[in-house]
């Protein structure tokens, strides 16, 4: 604008909002200014054209699920706010649920198997079992799969030592031997202990699920060891054992 | 179900007194009229759609303070503005779109003026213009010339004079006729 009417006073009067004083100045003022009204229509065009603007409808998705995606929302509000405290319960939830773990592994719970998902327990340093694993010890880097007859079976090994060799036998029908590269294992014993610290089971094997050996527990089998304390109570636990051979 | 022509007033008494189900005639009513405020202010459908859900879910949770002698969609719309004013602000990047920008997304393959008759460019264009306008310009040019309120009833609904109501109404315009001019929009 070319004038000194304000803009603010044409713009509300094309609203219709100014007062009566206001609305005849800029009336007399349009009369005799070319150049305001010019303005005038200009912002008329303004409003014609942000009405004309693009529209678009809102999705099929809107119209039919909003409805029960709100309500959904609404109806589980209490829940929702019960979650947003989910921070500070799970810590606690997770406290609470190995304290009922540790309680229940009961002192009466006796009858543990092998493979029980019980605590497993490494105590140090190694208990040292008062029998021996049979001989002989090995201490070689390859196996040796040895197909031979049926009844030359042997197996050795070679507790706490690094290397493992077995000689295991196999189909009679192809006496062709076969070597392979063996994995450098360690071999462990584990047993289970009452709470009197008795032994009641024994394992072998390399991994944490070592296999039920039913040889050497019956070897061992009523042995007694020290029974470990946990929390204070005694408890029937795995405990990794060495055996005499052992080193620490 | 619901009585469809339970008034509002039924309607949101029953939800203050635990009755979230009464709540449901009221979306029914009155998402569409929302979602045209909202669109006309943001521009865009998806954000129009989810603005229409928050502004629903936040008026139902301060029901209990809402006066029910008063009209509810102007609580509702209130609650719905003041929303897509704060979105508008936190998605400022859209108010300043280079113009390079927007005559680059004019041009692409979506929005060929070759394809389209030559109004639909136009009101292309118009909205990328309002989306160049500041929030706090475009939000009273939409209640004024879309919803057709008042000085006073957007001078209440955004909590600002009645004087600047008018002031900004005014700028708008000067603004958006400069953004017209920038872009060709004739």
């Amino acid at each position: 604008m070319k004038c000194d009417l304000p803009i603010e006073l044409l713009s509300g009067y094309l609203d219709g909002e100014l007062d009566e004083q206001q609305k005849t100045r800029v009336e007399a003022h349009l009369k005799t200014c070319p150049a305001c009204q010019e303005e005038l229509e200009a912002l008329k065009l303004i409003d014609q054209r942000v009405r004309d603007r693009v529209f678009e409808e809102p999705s099929r998705e809107f119209e039919f699920t909003l409805n029960r995606r709100i309500m959904d929302k609404i109806r589980g509000a209490p829940r929702r706010s019960l979650f947003r405290l989910t921070p500070i319960f799970a810590p606690v939830a997770a406290g609470l649920l190995i304290l009922v773990i540790l309680i229940n592994i009961s002192p009466s719970k006796k009858n543990a198997g092998i493979n029980d998902r019980v605590i497993y327990q490494e105590l140090k340093p190694y208990q040292v079992l008062p029998v021996s694993i049979p001989e002989p010890r090995v201490t070689q880097v390859t196996a040796r799969m040895k197909r031979a007859a049926p009844d030359d079976k042997e197996k050795t090994l070679a507790t706490g030592a690094k290397r493992i060799r077995i000689t295991e036998a196999a189909e009679a029908r192809d006496k062709d031997e076969i070597e392979t590269v063996a994995q450098i294992r360690e071999q462990v014993v584990r047993a289970i202990i009452d709470t009197n610290g008795t032994i009641i089971k024994v394992a072998t094997g390399n991994t944490l699920i070592p296999e039920k050996d039913t040889m050497l527990e019956n070897q061992l089998s009523g042995q007694q060891l020290a029974p470990p304390m946990i929390a204070g109570r005694k408890k029937q636990v795995y405990v990794e054992v060495a055996t005499e051979g052992k080193e620490e | 179900m619901y009585n469809k022509v339970e008034s509002d007033e039924a309607l949101i008494i029953a939800v203050k007194n635990g009755d979230c189900e009464s709540f449901n005639p009221l979306i029914e009513r009155y998402k569409l009229p929302l979602y045209k405020v909202m669109y006309r202010m943001v521009l865009n459908r998806d954000d129009a759609e989810d603005l229409v859900e928050e502004a629903f879910i936040k008026a139902y949770r301060s029901i209990k303070r809402f006066d029910t002698s008063r009209p509810f969609y102007t609580w509702l719309r209130r609650i719905a503005v003041n929303n897509a004013i704060n979105f508008l602000k936190k998605e400022r990047r859209n108010l300043t779109e280079p113009l390079e920008f927007v005559e680059k997304s004019l041009s692409n393959g979506r929005n060929d003026p070759i394809a389209m008759t030559k109004q639909k460019v136009l009101k292309e264009r118009i909205n990328q213009a309002m989306k160049r306008l500041p929030e706090e310009f475009r939000s009273v040019l939409s209640l004024k010339i879309d919803e057709d309120l008042s000085y006073d009833e957007i001078s209440k609904l955004l909590k600002i004079p009645k004087g600047t109501v008018m002031s900004r109404l005014a700028r708008a315009r000067q603004r958006l006729r400069q953004i017209f001019d920038e872009m060709e929009v004739h």
